[in-house]
């Protein structure tokens, strides 16, 4: 957890928008959508798209003619290209901070205390930067706690004058009153509709009434949660990152280890533990994952130890549910993240790109008999692990061999430029 | 194809077959390496043919960086005298990291594909793949991906006090004059071509 300080929350522009402009110039200042893969659902807008009132998450299809009218470009989401972006912009990013705490697939906080005296011209120079090395524009909040860094990132991303980089520690008092005066109560993290409905009932509007308000009365009405934000909102530093739903849906296990541990083995028996808890939940509430990401980690309290505390997303080919896929996939990734010689102190997975079961589409190839089988295997461990206890039956760490599959080529999807020798980027020489 | 000829002794597996299982490609590479690298394959061959290979159901984010990584192959000490097996040989030094050789940045290096023979003289030809850093701040003389026309393009970027200018290296082909108020977008600089031979 980021102590109390400086921290600050950077996000890309319309990230998946911005990474099919990446190699797709032709694209820059036009109005485009990405779209998901199966329900045809609007997840990534670009500015000039957002301008025609768009809302996040509508069905594509009642845009048709908004979409002919405007020209807009409709693209099918191209995971294995954001997965690869994302991976390279938070490694980018880690150099910037001696802490980084990755919230979601384009976004993290970073603790900026005591770095700079101009802490501004410190994330402008790190906005430079990504944009020059990935072509990817962002946003950075900063702020004493995340609530208020997060807010402080909406502001850089709504106020153009902010020039995409909003510090509220150099406002003054007055003047940040009369900021959080202008913004409504729904833009606070973790208050969502049915939250600023309630709270708009007893009076409480902007961010600084909810800021103003009395806190134990908050907790009576509300919830322990919603107190601590205000509370955060004060400046007071009192939550850890995954006590906060995520802006996209994701299923987060991760543990800190009774002791350091610093071998493969028992990093890897870790990573599948953690795999099995998030994949129980997901087949608990009927959903699959489109991708998992895992992390490792250093104790950042242990100074004079080496540190290090990567991360990384791997995509899968197909949506899925099964322990045993996501646990491959996990463990690909903590090959690729482990490095012997530090103590490591903590690890954990993140289930992303979520999606209902029954919405999952199949490819071509997907076998169906197997896929059959192996959901009732799945049923059959978690009705095992119901009836006799957590963890009773398990995945074990052997590595697992599953039929090769091949990725089809969905609707309007991009080539996967950074991942695939077949789908490089084309530059001409004409 | 069979092995009638007999010069040059056997070389076994040599030929067009996919004894890899996946599509071969053919590279130069040093003499004095050629050993080396032979043994190398061999050694993955059996590999492979002692454990089926373990692909799992995941669209490899095998990023084109990872492709090479982990495919060190180590180098010996001393010169390896073909044919003789050396008990040194167990004395490895180190390995060839192809990804730390042409990689600087990795982040910021992407590998995209060229198509067309604008820039053949130097040394980049239709279907070569080019290694692109945008770290690196473009200089005279250096060749760049630009933005021409919404396209990448790939040329020498000609820079002096009034002018800038993307040069083809074919003659068949123009210079791209930038005006005072054209703005021009390099996209990254150049700095391997991965050619087939």
């Amino acid at each position: 957890m980021i102590p109390s300080g400086r921290i600050a929350l950077v996000d890309v522009n319309n990230c998946f928008v911005s990474c099919e402009r990446l190699f797709r110039p032709d694209l820059e200042g036009k109005p485009v959508v990405v779209l998901s893969n199966n329900d045809g659902c609007v997840v990534a807008r670009s500015a000039e798209v957002k301008a025609l009132g768009v809302a996040m998450g509508a069905p594509w299809f009642k845009f048709k003619h908004l979409a002919r009218q405007h020209d807009i470009v409709a693209l099918s989401s191209n995971f294995p290209l954001y997965a690869d972006m994302s991976n390279r912009i938070m490694s980018l990013l880690a150099q910037f901070s001696p802490h980084q705490e990755i919230y979601s697939i384009d976004e993290c906080f970073l603790d900026f205390s005591g770095l700079h005296p101009d802490l501004t011209r410190y994330a402008q120079e790190m906005r430079q930067r990504v944009l020059q090395w990935l072509g990817l524009p962002v946003c950075v909040g900063i702020a004493s706690t995340k609530t208020l860094a997060k807010l402080a990132n909406h502001i850089a991303k709504k106020q153009a004058h902010w020039h995409n980089v909003c510090d509220l520690t150099v406002l003054e008092p007055a003047a940040r009153d009369d900021l959080l005066t202008g913004i409504s109560v729904a833009e606070v993290w973790g208050v969502g509709r049915q939250l600023t409905q309630a709270l708009n009932t007893i009076g409480i509007h902007s961010v600084k009434d909810l800021r103003d308000a009395d806190p134990a009365r908050i907790r009576q009405r509300f919830s322990v949660m919603l107190e601590r934000t205000v509370q955060e909102l004060r400046g007071i530093s009192c939550l850890a990152l995954d006590e906060i739903a995520s802006p996209r849906q994701q299923i987060i296990s991760s543990r800190s280890f009774g002791r350091t541990i610093h071998r493969m083995e028992e990093l890897e028996a870790a990573v599948t533990l953690y795999v099995s808890r998030a994949a129980e939940k997901l087949r608990q509430q009927h959903s699959v994952a489109g991708a998992i990401q895992v992390y490792i980690r250093t104790n950042p309290h242990q100074s004079g130890e080496p540190q290090y505390s990567p991360s990384f997303i791997v995509p899968l080919t197909d949506a899925t549910d099964d322990t045993l896929q996501l646990n491959a996939a996990a463990i690909i990734g903590l090959k690729r993240l482990f490095h012997p010689g530090y103590a490591y102190a903590k690890a954990g997975v993140t289930l992303m790109e979520l999606a209902p079961k029954h919405q999952a589409a199949m490819n071509l190839f997907t076998d169906v008999a197997a896929t059959t089988r192996r959901t009732t295997l799945m049923q059959t461990l978690d009705a095992v692990n119901r009836k006799y206890g957590k963890n009773m039956l398990g995945t074990g760490i052997a590595g697992i061999a599953a039929r090769q599959a091949w990725s089809v080529k969905l609707g309007n999807r991009s080539p996967n430029y950074t991942t695939r020798w077949g789908e490089l980027a084309v530059v001409h020489a004409s | 194809m069979s092995n009638e000829t007999t010069h040059g002794g056997k070389r076994s597996g040599a030929g067009r077959k996919t004894i890899y299982g996946e599509p071969t490609k053919q590279i130069r590479i040093p003499e004095s390496q050629i050993p080396i690298i032979l043994d190398y394959l061999g050694k993955l061959r059996q590999q492979q043919g002692a454990s089926q290979r373990k692909v799992c159901a995941i669209t490899a984010i095998q990023a084109v960086r990872m492709e090479i990584q982990r495919r060190s192959i180590p180098m010996m000490s001393h010169t390896v005298p073909a044919g003789f097996p050396s008990p040194a040989d167990d004395h490895v030094m180190d390995s060839v990291d192809l990804n730390e050789h042409l990689i600087i940045h990795r982040e910021a290096t992407f590998i995209l594909r060229v198509s067309g023979w604008s820039i053949v003289n130097a040394g980049i030809h239709d279907g070569d793949e080019i290694i692109v850093d945008r770290a690196l701040h473009p200089s005279h003389g250096n060749i760049v991906v630009a933005v021409v026309n919404n396209e990448l393009t790939v040329k020498r970027l000609h820079k002096t006090d009034t002018t800038i200018r993307l040069v083809p290296e074919n003659p068949e082909f123009q210079d791209i004059v930038i005006s005072a108020e054209e703005e021009l977008t390099i996209w990254g600089v150049v700095t391997r071509v991965l050619h087939k031979v």
